[in-house]
């Protein structure tokens, strides 16, 4: 593939710092309600740069995911790789959203990647849930506001293409 | 540009079947842990930066400390040294009679292993896994399974090891239980996780049992996971339901979950041989089978005494250096001027 690869480096580290932002120690009521950080960015670099960034990168960050949180090696992997795929599917439709239906479509995103946790955890043992599971769906969602004009902001600035 | 097109579903598929085949191995046993232990060594650096809030708050909260408030910590820390300095005169008054004992009944014991202390870098307490990451590593001799205590009682156990980073899974971790003994009676139960904070479910104790609220667990050391005898918790609640064979029974943790800075590790005890030492030390050996050659220790355990190492900076790993350890046996000379003292 021939693309001008440029600013690596700079999706790198913001996955770094998502992933420093999945494991910093929080108080218990936000912690319960803690955006999935990595889940926002990879959600975003794949709009943005689909034809660098898709399935692939997403199961490398999700390996990345599950060793920082302890789960089952390969279980964020597969969830980030779905959502990956769902997004370089619709990203052109996505782009065309307003802010708001971004929103709902991340929290849409995340609730999903949560279910299917759920599904893949119950099937090895038996796992127990509080309704405050599903928090980082809302948290997502929300946080999507900002997180966008973020990274994209840091995108423009640093001609990431 | 393939953003399009059947070569995403084919990546996917890719991608979904890596994924599967690893959580299958993963599950299934220590197929992956090589590359899980590699991954999580490189990923480290992510868990110090996270911690640097945490640390710069408590630096400054320490700086900023007044005068009195240091002075008063100070005399209170100095005051419950000295009270924990005489209980561990007598301890070790107590342990040196008990082998001495032992030794007249010609029968093995069990004497303290090595330890050493480390330092929680990342609580992970969310309602499907309670668990906590430490600071040591299998650079400090750290291996799965070991057992992990507070200042209160049992914590957990090492599940995953890294270079300088460990996990531990939390005794309330529904994955988890422990063997127990309720200390008044004697009798044996397992203590299982609920996957809420400081709380462990006993089952399968029949309605009958001679069991009370108040009652206070200890570590049974039957699964020879955990040593026995340190305490695990208390019972808070008993429901005896005439109807059902087993009552239900809730227990509030001993070790304080939720404000664990520093932990405690724990070496397995070595079997005391009354004829390897006279003075009722055991040679220091990391395996757990009876270990009748002396010094056939490890490359980083003193060929000394089982020590308490003082070891919690991160710099100094397994620096169990037997001239510092300040609560090192010494059952040969029981009565310190600190024990006269308190007499």
């Amino acid at each position: 593939m021939m693309h001008a690869r440029h600013g690596t480096h700079w999706v790198i580290l913001s996955f770094l710092f998502a992933l420093v932002l999945t494991v910093l120690p929080l108080p218990t009521f936000l912690n319960q309600a803690r955006p999935a950080f990595v889940v926002l960015t990879l959600i975003y670099w794949v709009l943005a740069l689909p034809h660098r960034y898709g399935i692939f990168a997403a199961f490398a960050v999700g390996l990345a995911l599950d060793v920082i949180t302890g789960k089952m090696l390969g279980l964020h992997a597969l969830l980030l790789s779905v959502l990956a795929y769902v997004c370089v599917k619709q990203y052109s439709r996505v782009r065309m959203f307003t802010r708001p239906m971004q929103a709902a479509f991340v929290l849409l995103l995340v609730g999903l990647s949560l279910l299917l946790q759920l599904w893949i955890e119950n099937a090895v043992q038996p796992v127990s849930i509080r309704a405050s599971y599903w928090l980082p769906a809302l948290s997502s969602g929300l946080l999507w506001f900002l997180w966008f004009p973020l990274l994209r902001g840091l995108r423009r600035r640093l001609q990431i293409s | 540009m393939f953003t399009r097109g059947p070569a995403q579903g084919i990546r996917l598929l890719v991608a979904a079947a890596l994924a599967l085949l690893l959580m299958v191995l993963d599950h299934r046993g220590d197929h992956v842990a090589g590359i899980r232990s590699a991954l999580a060594t490189s990923i480290t650096p992510v868990f110090y930066v996270a911690s640097v809030p945490t640390s710069l708050y408590n630096w400054f909260t320490q700086t900023v400390a007044s005068r009195a408030e240091m002075q008063r910590e100070n005399e209170q820390l100095k005051q419950e040294q000295f009270s924990y300095r005489t209980q561990l005169q007598r301890l070790t008054a107590l342990e040196a009679e008990n082998a001495r004992l032992r030794g007249l009944l010609s029968s093995a014991r069990k004497t303290r292993g090595k330890r050493m202390i480390a330092e929680v870098i990342n609580v992970d307490l969310e309602p499907t896994e309670q668990q906590v990451l430490v600071n040591k590593g299998s650079q400090d001799g750290i291996y799965e399974g070991q057992a992990v205590l507070d200042a209160f009682g049992v914590l957990g156990q090492v599940i995953e090891v890294a270079a300088t980073t460990s996990r531990v899974l939390l005794l309330t971790d529904s994955r988890h239980a422990i063997p127990v003994r309720i200390e008044r009676t004697g009798f044996n139960a397992i203590a299982e996780g609920t996957g809420a904070m400081n709380r462990l479910r006993l089952n399968f104790v029949p309605n009958t049992t001679d069991i009370r609220e108040g009652d206070l667990l200890v570590s049974s050391g039957l699964g020879e996971r955990f040593p026995d005898g340190y305490p695990v918790g208390q019972i808070e609640a008993i429901r005896r339901d005439t109807g059902e064979a087993y009552a239900e029974i809730d227990v509030v943790t001993a070790a304080r979950m939720e404000r664990s800075g520093e932990v405690m590790l724990l070496w397995p005890p070595q079997t005391w041989q009354p004829a390897s030492s006279e003075a009722g030390v055991a040679p220091s050996s990391a395996s757990d089978k009876p270990a009748i050659t002396p010094a056939t220790g490890p490359a980083n355990s003193p060929a000394g005494n089982p020590a308490i190492n003082p070891a919690n900076t991160p710099a100094t790993p397994a620096s169990t250096a037997p001239a510092s350890a300040p609560a090192k046996p010494k059952p040969s000379s029981p009565a310190g001027s600190i024990g006269e003292a308190a007499r």
